[in-house]
């Protein structure tokens, strides 16, 4: 069959069998007419009612909206003897091709376009829209529509060479998608079956457990907040895997495809030579072609890839995934990293050296050195240090351990309240990740006895007036200290016998902490630099920092002079939920640092 | 020893001839408990008897009284007496009771001695008193509240002797690993004597032991850190 035209016939159908020609007309109706055939396509659509063959016709001819015009004629088939027209559309270009998938029917333009018309209802076809860049002599295959330039009289069409568009859903997508990388040694993690995902290992932290982020990151089937991160140190060049799925399996492989994950500022991760099987999925690997940066600390919140596969020169858009990447100025210290902790040392990013990383870190625990951030972790559920909100914690308040480090005790600790302890050493293994290394430091009361954190007021006529020193008396509640606690329950408006708390000096999301006399407290120091190292923090600087109450200390005196309002004790005629508490004295100051860490081990204290 | 018992003996010289404030003392009605007590007497355990009271004391010029928790042990056997007071809020009640709870005794010779662990500190209260009853202790225990009413109702009286664990045990034994906790501490386990000394065993928040020697003065002569199957 075909659609030759002779004058006053546009319309011609042959039986090849009988090699005999069965009927020749000009289709025409009150919704227009066919004068000259173009192209033709035949085939079945689903009307609302019936399957129907039909014959498309591309040419020319007449339509209600145009006398005259390039038209698309929708011929009825159903006797081929008898061709009956359905309907008529007027076409918005020159007419080369026609193709027919499903009840759509596709007009090739001489320039490089198609246009896309249902036939659902064959007596009115509809125009669905453009294809750019496809036109001219079209062809159907697996969803994906091929053209080429094959325009009489035109050689150097811009269509020229076979271009392809994509049809329906695309041929594939991406289903998920795993980071590796070059150089960098992945570590399997005690208690692991394997690495995980990216070039640092990254234990996501949640409430009660934190799992070791594996491969694969990301998930077609994840809401977008599910996808997980990855982390690499500055330099470190992103490898990627992907899994891509089919959505029509095609009958024999196709060859020679090109994947791409393109990333604005990091060049494209090329898969070529690639080979679509004839499976379900397929994966696909290959490598950024630019590094990371190099010497700086970098979010990307998220990193977008956009997805495209290439067959010849059509290139299809096939998907994009997102997922955050951090990056950091060195590598870690720790084998262990959580996900907070990665959070708070590279969420402010574009640190360039020690110094910046620090402060960029610092930054997330204190406000310029006076007072608390108010930490969170990151999912942004606050960290309290002895929380103090509608659900006081007090000393139920998990501390850590002095060795290993290991702030998942806070992390995943389900009333999200800490101790100093677990705040210095979530400090501490955040400036680890960049590399940066500090002690912990151990305070305490030179003379043995605890200390009052400020802020309080003391009575002007104390219960024990003629002692020297000891004169105040702290009556804490009693069932306080029988459960072996201090102020939790809390006393009424705050009243402790002699003294009075007050909410002057907060903590980390706490106004003020739950707790203020310790037996001890924990803060951080800076650490000389290594030979050929930029110091962390100006060395004329304090060099003492405090994650629990976002302070800073130049020595264990401006220690007591900053945070020390009494030193406390209890003797043997106070009642159990008694203490005596006297003020620190000018100039015979009572604080002693003891640097954990240290050479001389934990219980060398200084001055 | 000597001069430990010159000084209890110097106590009660000053206890009797301070000129501190005479003040009134009334036993709360129905406060008064008896019961036996379970000490270590010249190595093996024995029952003694324990007597505890609360009682006010109003101080000349003092607007309102004050509280406090008497408790006293006495030996028939030897008549060896000891007791304590306790300063105590308005209606708080069991001081006494948790004081000795968290006490160890030990009857050695003509001294009945007391070790107690508070808020990180051990505390050692030794008497040599002998009385021929306990309600004879128990007066002379009445006489002293009265004449050092003032004394006593500010917590000055006091014949403890503080001994500093922290200068010889690390902190890393008496403190909760990591944690400031002052209430968190070691607690006292056993309290023996071995070649003329005295041994401590302490028990601490981290699941070790510590073995404690005093001298006669109760001055530490040597001390260690060691698993807890090995401090027996």
């Amino acid at each position: 069959m075909g659609a030759p035209t002779a004058p006053g016939v546009s319309f011609i159908v042959a039986d090849p069998n009988s090699q005999a020609i069965v009927s020749k007309s000009t289709p025409q109706s009150a919704a227009g007419s066919l004068q000259r055939g173009v192209a033709l396509a035949l085939g079945p659509i689903q009307t609302s009612t019936a399957a129907k063959n039909i014959a498309a016709v591309a040419g020319y001819g007449t339509a209600v909206s145009c006398g005259g015009c390039a038209v698309l004629a929708v011929i009825d088939m159903t006797d081929p003897t008898k061709p009956q027209p359905l309907g008529f559309a007027g076409l918005s270009d020159v007419p080369t091709d026609v193709v027919l998938k499903g009840n759509t029917a596709i007009v090739g333009y001489s320039t490089n376009t198609s246009e896309l018309f249902d036939l659902t209802n064959p007596v009115s076809p509809v125009s669905l829209g453009m294809i750019q860049g496809v036109g001219g002599r079209l062809f159907v295959y697996n969803s994906m529509l091929f053209s080429t330039g094959a325009v009489p009289g035109v050689p150097a069409s811009p269509l020229g060479g076979v271009h392809i568009a994509q049809l329906d859903t695309p041929p594939v997508a991406v289903k998920s998608v795993s980071f590796t990388g070059t150089n960098c040694p992945q570590v399997t993690p005690p208690g692991e079956s394997g690495p995980g995902a990216g070039c640092i290992n990254i234990f996501n932290d949640t409430v009660g457990a934190a799992n070791l982020i594996k491969n694969p990151v990301w998930l077609a089937s994840n809401v977008d907040s599910a996808n997980l991160p990855v982390a690499y140190v500055q330099g470190q060049t992103i490898s990627l895997t992907a899994t891509l799925a089919s959505s029509q399996v095609p009958t024999i492989p196709i060859n020679n495809v090109t994947i791409t994950g393109q990333v604005a500022g990091l060049g494209n991760c090329t898969a070529t030579g690639q080979t679509i099987p004839v499976q379900p999925t397929f994966t696909v690997s290959c490598t950024m072609d630019a590094a990371l940066p190099a010497n700086k600390t970098k979010f990307y919140n998220p990193l977008v890839i956009n997805w495209s596969y290439t067959i010849g020169t059509a290139t299809t858009f096939i998907g994009i995934t997102k997922n955050q990447v951090y990056v950091t100025l060195a590598q870690p210290l720790q084998d262990k990293v959580y996900r907070t902790t990665l959070n708070l040392a590279i969420a402010k990013d574009k640190a360039t050296d020690r110094p910046s990383a620090f402060q960029n870190t610092w930054s997330q625990f204190s406000i310029d050195g006076t007072g608390p951030a108010n930490l969170q972790t990151w999912y942004g559920q606050p960290l309290f240090y002895y929380r103090n909100d509608s659900h006081p914690v007090g000393f139920a308040s998990v501390a850590c351990p002095l060795s290993p480090l290991d702030e998942g005790i806070l992390l995943e600790a389900a009333n999200s309240s800490g101790q100093c302890t677990t705040f210095a050493v979530l400090f501490m293994e955040a400036l680890r990740v960049n590399g940066i290394d500090s002690h912990e430091i151990r305070i305490k009361g030179a003379d043995g006895t605890g200390f009052l954190v400020k802020d309080w007021s003391f009575s002007r006529s104390p219960f024990f007036s003629t002692e020297p020193l000891f004169k105040w008396k702290l009556v804490a509640n009693q069932q306080a200290t029988d459960n072996r606690d201090l102020m939790i329950p809390a006393q009424v408006n705050g009243v402790y016998g002699d003294l009075t708390s007050l909410g002057t000096v907060p903590g980390q999301n706490s106004v003020p902490p739950s707790e203020k006399a310790f037996s001890s407290h924990f803060i951080v120091m800076v650490l000389p630099p290594a030979s050929g190292q930029l110091p962390a923090v100006d060395p004329s600087a304090d060099q003492y920092f405090d994650p629990s109450y976002g302070l800073t200390y130049k020595n264990a005196d401006n220690f007591e002079v900053k945070a020390v309002d009494g030193y406390w004790a209890q003797f043997p005629s106070d009642a159990s939920n008694v203490f005596r508490v006297r003020k620190p004295i000018a100039n015979s100051p009572n604080i002693s640092f003891c640097d954990l860490n240290g050479p001389g081990g934990p219980s060398v204290c200084f001055p | 020893m000597l001069s430990m018992r010159l000084l209890i003996t110097i106590v009660f010289v000053i206890m009797t001839c301070h000129g501190s404030l005479s003040g009134q003392v009334r036993v709360t009605k129905g406060s008064s408990q008896k019961q036996s007590r379970l000490v270590t007497k010249e190595g093996l355990s024995a029952q003694i008897e324990q007597r505890s009271f609360q009682a006010s004391i109003a101080i000349p010029g003092s607007t309102k009284p004050h509280q406090i928790d008497v408790v006293m042990l006495y030996d028939p056997g030897s008549g060896l007496f000891w007791w304590h007071y306790l300063l105590v809020e308005p209606g708080q009640t069991g001081e006494a009771d948790r004081f000795v709870a968290n006490s160890t005794f030990n009857i050695l010779g003509p001294r009945l001695v007391c070790f107690t662990f508070r808020a990180g500190s051990l505390w050692v209260g030794e008497s040599t008193a002998h009385y021929s009853s306990l309600p004879e202790g128990q007066s002379k225990v009445m006489d002293t509240i009265r004449n050092r009413s003032g004394e006593i109702s500010s917590g000055t009286l006091s014949v403890f002797h503080k001994v500093d664990l922290g200068r010889t045990l690390p902190f890393t034994f008496y403190e909760l690993n990591g944690n400031s906790n002052p209430l968190i501490q070691p607690k006292l386990r056993a309290v023996s004597r071995l070649n003329g000394e005295w041994r401590l065993i302490l028990d601490g928040p981290n699941g070790d032991s510590a073995i404690v020697q005093l001298n006669d003065k109760y001055e530490e002569t040597g001390s260690k850190v060691v698993s807890r199957e090995q401090a027996r």
